[in-house]
């Protein structure tokens, strides 16, 4: 069994959703959208022999190889180092299903519809070792809501109960009879339970597991065509959250003058209390379909046609139902290419969509029969090279984990045309606004106490957006344009001028949403504009303010009198505003010789006791050779000097 | 007693004269108008090549432009003459060239703009009683009369017809020294131009010949720049955009020297001649609609079918390369954006015009919008009404005053005079090295100017207030300061 991939597949979906932090290089490779994950995770595969059985838990990522023989060996792998074992048990059958509670200690076990055998494992072997049964109803799944606490989902209850590993038994906390349950769809992070209820094939009952109670959400009808199937299956339904809000994805199946379309209808979880039909996912094919869930998007897979749809649900009316086509024009995914490192194995031949697939939610990959598990990925460089058009495409990207480097990429390409420039200044301004939001959540977060008590619900659930701030922005576009204009040493310095306008519709974008500019955004946009020789362009903006003051520009302004001679004046104006500068204006002025208004100054802004600035005073004026201002500000420090005739040192 | 009574018989009788004869009542007011001084006109205008001309006989050659046209040769010989001599006799004292030379009548302004050219402007000088109090007998007011003023006056025509024609060396080496083309050029540009010229309303802005600048808050003044960037961005054919509001700078891409001439033109000229053709044309057609181009230079209309260049060109001279340039004016209600195109064979193009029609006029509507919003949020704080002020930037030329409100009152009149004598002193004093200083003049008439300078700003008061103490002066020049001179080093 391959161990060493697993630290690397962390990278991809199935991990944490706040993005890696440091992104992969952007992969040129413009021709798919979608690719299973290189790395992957390979297990047992289902053998014809029947000896080797598979059952996968979405709540723990985990894929159990069952190997049945005189002892049934079992090997459990995730993309989770802490949550691969391997261990051994006493053969008693085939298992339909197994699953670890959360942190791992318990292990549940269904081997028929009346009986749960639960386990907890110490260094391989089995410790304990306990079963319940089950009386005048079957079992048709159970799945774990915390440490020890359980729900068992029969074909008339719903029953929460807490096993007690210790004696060896359970305890119903909770129970909720249900008429007719025919099967159930979980969503652990949130514990939404969906069960499919009653003989009428759509009707659904969504339940929340929360604070020991089972609670009962919404009764609804889902709104399908029933006249190809007679209910909807189980394989049919996905619970997921989308964009931050759990939704419920049906295929429907429309029979249209006997034609099959299948189309999918979006359900949305509003507030947790109340369920709306909000989307509908336009398809146009025939085929068999699979989802997935990958980064927001929504994935149809046709197996029949071997390509893969995307879908985005961002447009939404708070009133009617949204009809979406795909993103993209439907592609197949990426061929799989299996590595040639590992060893003297031959690489095993992988069919894409082939019949072995099984998909599980929310980007996951089986093939059973080869053993391979593998990540749904996105390659945005398909979808930049797609998506004609940029304010789409940019929109797109915000949305998408690990984008920002083909949203810095697409955002230089546009800034390199100037007649870009009004396209430039909308997409600023998409960007600018994700950023602005993730400021203010950020201050929320400062601000507000720890999230415990509030509403526990919502912050289970983060919705990730790529954010751009003005460093990656400096770094990844601005820096970029200005060293290929110092590569280029030609004379003309339009590309500066171009280069400045780009700044500046930046500058007004952050502006126009009151995000303060960084000083590295100015210093470029100074750099540019002594380039070019704008100084009077420069002065104008300081003038009115769009440039901020800060010291160090003030510094840099001083050091460009010979340049432009108005620039002391905005230096001191500059500091003054600041209001901490009043050393370096007193230092200025001297060095002007302006010895008089320097004393009147200092003695303004600090009161006349002190008595470094009158002797520094005192010696500029000794310098400057005029008498008359040498004798008045001698006469000023020490009024007692009349009689002191020395003649300064002319 | 008996005087008394004597003196109110006189009255009487005075009385009676008035209300009996009004014809004699008319004649006294008109006796009274005469009594006002006459104003400073202009005696003559003319500019001449030392290099021509310099055998006897043919100094004619020597004059390029003379104005009044019909003056006799041997006048005009007369003239130039006069004037190179004296200031062939200043160069014996002073390195520096000869700046004005007074006479008891007239006032003779030198300026030589380019080597060997000189611009001799001579103007008479108000002629009338010496002062209000004094009921009798005229003299010739050359104490009324700052020279700095008209020095200004002569610089700026000289700087609007190099903004024309060119420099006028450039002229001549084009035509291998013939001055005919540079005297035609000169004779079509000033015959126009001095004749708007107002020597009487000169003041102090013409000394300081600066812009005035919106006040503008960050972001409308951010958005406003990126609408000229954009401008720039989707024509590249403009090289150069300046944009104003209601005859205010907001943005300028040309450089000091270049823009306040362009920006004295298109304000003082441009506009009110094209204000005045609208209306005209509006009242001529009566209130059939005349589609009214938004183009102030440009074509009169964009659907014409015979099209002809008509934009003017200027030359403009503190840039990367100095050159001829079409200006192009447009106007949507007070934003104006002016643009320079680079002047080649080939005109501008009706199409090109069209596209900057629809590309202009939305986006300054929606900008205009901006502007107003903001200008009705920030309103311009008022002065107290005897408190006049002129504001001066020496370094980006920004100005700003409260001067035209009270125009045309003789003893406002001889405050304002008083703040170019202020200015003059500041002059001298920074010449001297000194740049920051504060001066407090008081009038005869018991009014007070202020001028305070530092940080290469000038500022000047004047307080039409009788019976202020030096104190009080200074208080009210501090408020002042304080309102209008927010967020900049000015101290003295």
């Amino acid at each position: 069994m391959d161990f060493d991939i697993q630290d690397d597949i962390e990278t991809a979906e199935v991990a944490e959703p706040e993005g890696p932090p440091d992104e992969p290089p952007i992969e040129y490779d413009g021709d798919h959208y979608l690719r299973i994950s290189t790395n992957k995770i390979t297990f047992e595969g289902v053998s014809k022999s029947g000896l080797t059985s598979v059952c996968f838990d979405e709540s723990n990522t985990q894929v159990f190889s069952i190997l049945s023989g005189d002892v049934t060996e079992v090997t459990v792998q995730s993309p989770y180092p802490e949550k691969c074992h391997h261990f051994r048990m006493e053969e008693k059958g085939r298992v339909i299903a197994m699953k670890f509670s959360p942190d791992q200690g318990i292990l549940a076990l269904q081997r028929t519809n009346n009986s749960i055998e639960f386990l907890t494992i110490t260094n391989r072997i089995v410790t304990r070792d306990f079963s319940e049964n089950f009386k005048g109803c079957s079992l048709l799944g159970f799945v774990w809501t915390g440490k020890t606490e359980i729900v068992y989902i029969t074909n008339l209850s719903i029953k929460l109960c807490r096993v007690d590993v210790n004696s060896g038994c359970t305890n119903v906390i909770k129970s909720m009879n249900l008429n007719l349950v025919n099967w159930y769809n979980f969503y652990s992070p949130i514990c939404l339970l969906l069960v499919s209820v009653g003989q009428s094939g759509n009707s659904m009952q969504l339940l929340q597991v929360k604070h020991n109670q089972i609670l009962k959400i919404s009764k609804f009808d889902v709104d399908v065509d029933l006249k190809s199937r007679k209910s909807v299956s189980d394989r049919d339904v996905v619970l997921w959250v989308v964009y931050n809000q759990p939704r419920i994805l049906v295929m429907n199946y429309l029979t249209v003058n006997t034609v099959v379309q299948t189309e999918v209808v979006i359900y949305t979880i509003k507030k947790l209390s109340e369920v709306k039909k909000t989307h509908v996912l336009r398809i146009h094919q025939t085929g068999r379909f699979a989802l997935n869930i990958v980064d927001n998007l929504i994935i149809v897979h046709n197996q029949v046609s071997k390509t893969s749809m995307v879908f985005d649900i961002t447009d939404e009316s708070s009133v009617a139902v949204t009809y979406h086509t795909p993103v993209v024009e439907p592609k197949s995914l990426k061929a799989f290419e299996d590595q040639q490192s590992s060893s003297a194995v031959l690489p095993k031949v992988v069919e894409l969509y082939s019949k072995n697939w099984i998909m599980f939610q929310p980007n996951i990959v089986m093939d059973v029969k080869i053993g391979y598990l593998w990540a749904l990925e996105l390659n945005l460089a398909g979808f930049c090279e797609t998506i004609g058009n940029k304010k789409a495409l940019i929109r797109f990207l915000l949305l998408r984990s690990g984008s920002k480097l083909m949203i810095t990429k697409a955002v230089t390409s546009i800034a390199e045309q100037p007649s870009q420039l009004a396209l430039l200044g909308e997409i600023f301004d998409q960007i600018n606004r994700n950023y602005m939001s993730f400021l203010q959540q950020f201050i929320k977060r400062q601000q507000s106490l720890p999230l415990t008590v509030t509403q526990p619900d919502d912050d289970e659930v983060v919705e990730f957006q790529c954010v751009i701030d003005q460093s990656s922005m400096h770094t990844q576009v601005f820096s970029k344009l200005a060293e290929k204009l110092d590569m280029s040493k030609t004379d003309d310095t339009k590309g500066h001028k171009v280069l400045s306008w780009v700044l500046l519709e930046y500058i007004r974008s952050l502006a126009d949403l009151q995000i303060p500019t960084q000083p590295f955004i100015y210093e470029l946009l100074i750099k540019m504009m002594v380039i070019t020789e704008n100084f009077y362009q420069l002065h104008q903006l300081l003038q009115f303010y769009a440039v901020n003051d800060t010291k160090s520009l003030a510094i840099l302004l001083l050091s460009l009198e010979n340049r432009y001679p108005a620039s002391p004046q905005l230096a001191l104006d500059m500091l003054e505003r600041l209001g901490t500068g009043t050393d370096e204006i007193i230092e200025i002025l001297l060095a002007k010789k302006e010895v008089i208004s320097c004393l009147r100054y200092s003695e303004q802004k600090t009161g006349p006791h002190q008595t470094i600035v009158p002797m520094k005073c005192l010696d500029a004026a000794r310098q400057n050779g005029n008498k008359r201002v040498f004798h008045a500000v001698k006469m000023h420090v020490n009024p007692n000097a009349i009689s002191d005739n020395k003649e300064p040192d002319l | 007693m008996s005087v008394l009574r004597f003196s109110s018989a006189i009255f009487e009788t005075c009385d009676v004269h008035y209300v009996f004869d009004p014809a004699f009542r008319r004649l006294e007011d008109e006796s009274m108008t005469q009594r006002q001084p006459s104003k400073v006109s202009p005696k003559n205008f003319f500019i001449y090549n030392v290099c021509y001309g310099e055998t006897e006989g043919q100094e004619e050659e020597k004059i390029l432009f003379f104005h009044p046209r019909d003056t006799n040769v041997d006048v005009k010989m007369r003239e130039v003459g006069l004037s190179e001599a004296i200031v062939k006799f200043a160069e014996n004292f002073d390195a520096a060239e000869c700046d004005a030379v007074h006479t008891k009548k007239t006032r003779k302004l030198f300026l030589q703009p380019e080597p060997n050219f000189w611009m001799i402007m001579t103007i008479h000088l108000p002629f009338g009683p010496r002062s209000s109090e004094v009921l009798e007998g005229s003299d010739y007011l050359g104490g009324d009369v700052e020279t700095a003023v008209y020095q200004a006056v002569l610089k700026q025509a000289y700087s609007t017809a190099r903004l024309f024609i060119g420099p006028f060396q450039s002229i001549l080496d084009a035509n291998n020294g013939d001055t005919t083309v540079l005297k035609k050029k000169l004779d079509d540009f000033f015959k126009r131009y001095l004749l708007d010229l107002r020597l009487a309303d000169c003041d102090i802005l013409n000394v300081f010949d600066g812009v005035q600048f919106l006040p503008l808050d960050r972001t409308t003044f951010l958005r406003s720049q990126c609408f000229v960037n954009l401008v720039e961005a989707t024509f590249p054919v403009v090289s150069h955009s300046l944009l104003m509001y209601d005859g205010n700078l907001v943005w300028s891409g040309l450089n000091p020297e270049d823009v306040k001439v362009v920006y004295r033109y298109v304000c003082n000229s441009l506009l009110p001649k094209h204000l005045k053709a609208n209306y005209l044309a509006k009242m001529g057609s009566s209130g059939s609609n005349v589609r009214l181009t938004r183009f102030v230079t440009g074509p009169d209309s964009l659907v014409d079918l015979v099209y002809s260049d008509k934009t003017p060109k200027v030359y403009l001279d503190k840039i990367q390369r100095p050159g001829f340039f079409h200006l192009v004016v447009y106007k949507v209600h007070d934003l104006v954006i002016c643009l320079f195109l680079p002047k080649n064979k080939d005109p501008l193009r009706l199409e090109l015009y069209r596209q900057l029609d629809v590309f202009l006029n939305e986006r300054m509507s929606e900008l205009i919008t901006e502007i107003k919003s903001y200008r009705k949020s920030a309103p311009e704080q008022t002065e107290a009404p005897d408190t006049r002020y002129v504001y001066f930037n020496t370094m980006n030329l920004a100005t700003k005053d409260s001067l035209r409100e009270r125009k045309g009152n003789p003893s406002s009149d001889a405050l304002v005079r008083a703040l170019v004598r202020l200015h003059n002193h500041n002059v001298n004093l920074s010449k001297e090295g000194c740049l920051s200083s504060e001066t407090f003049m008081r009038m005869s008439t018991d009014h007070w100017v202020i001028g305070r300078m530092s940080n290469f700003r000038q500022f000047y008061i004047a307080v039409e207030r009788k019976k202020l103490s030096l104190q009080e002066v200074d208080d009210v020049a501090k408020r002042i300061c304080e309102n209008k001179l927010k967020g900049i080093f000015f101290h003295v």
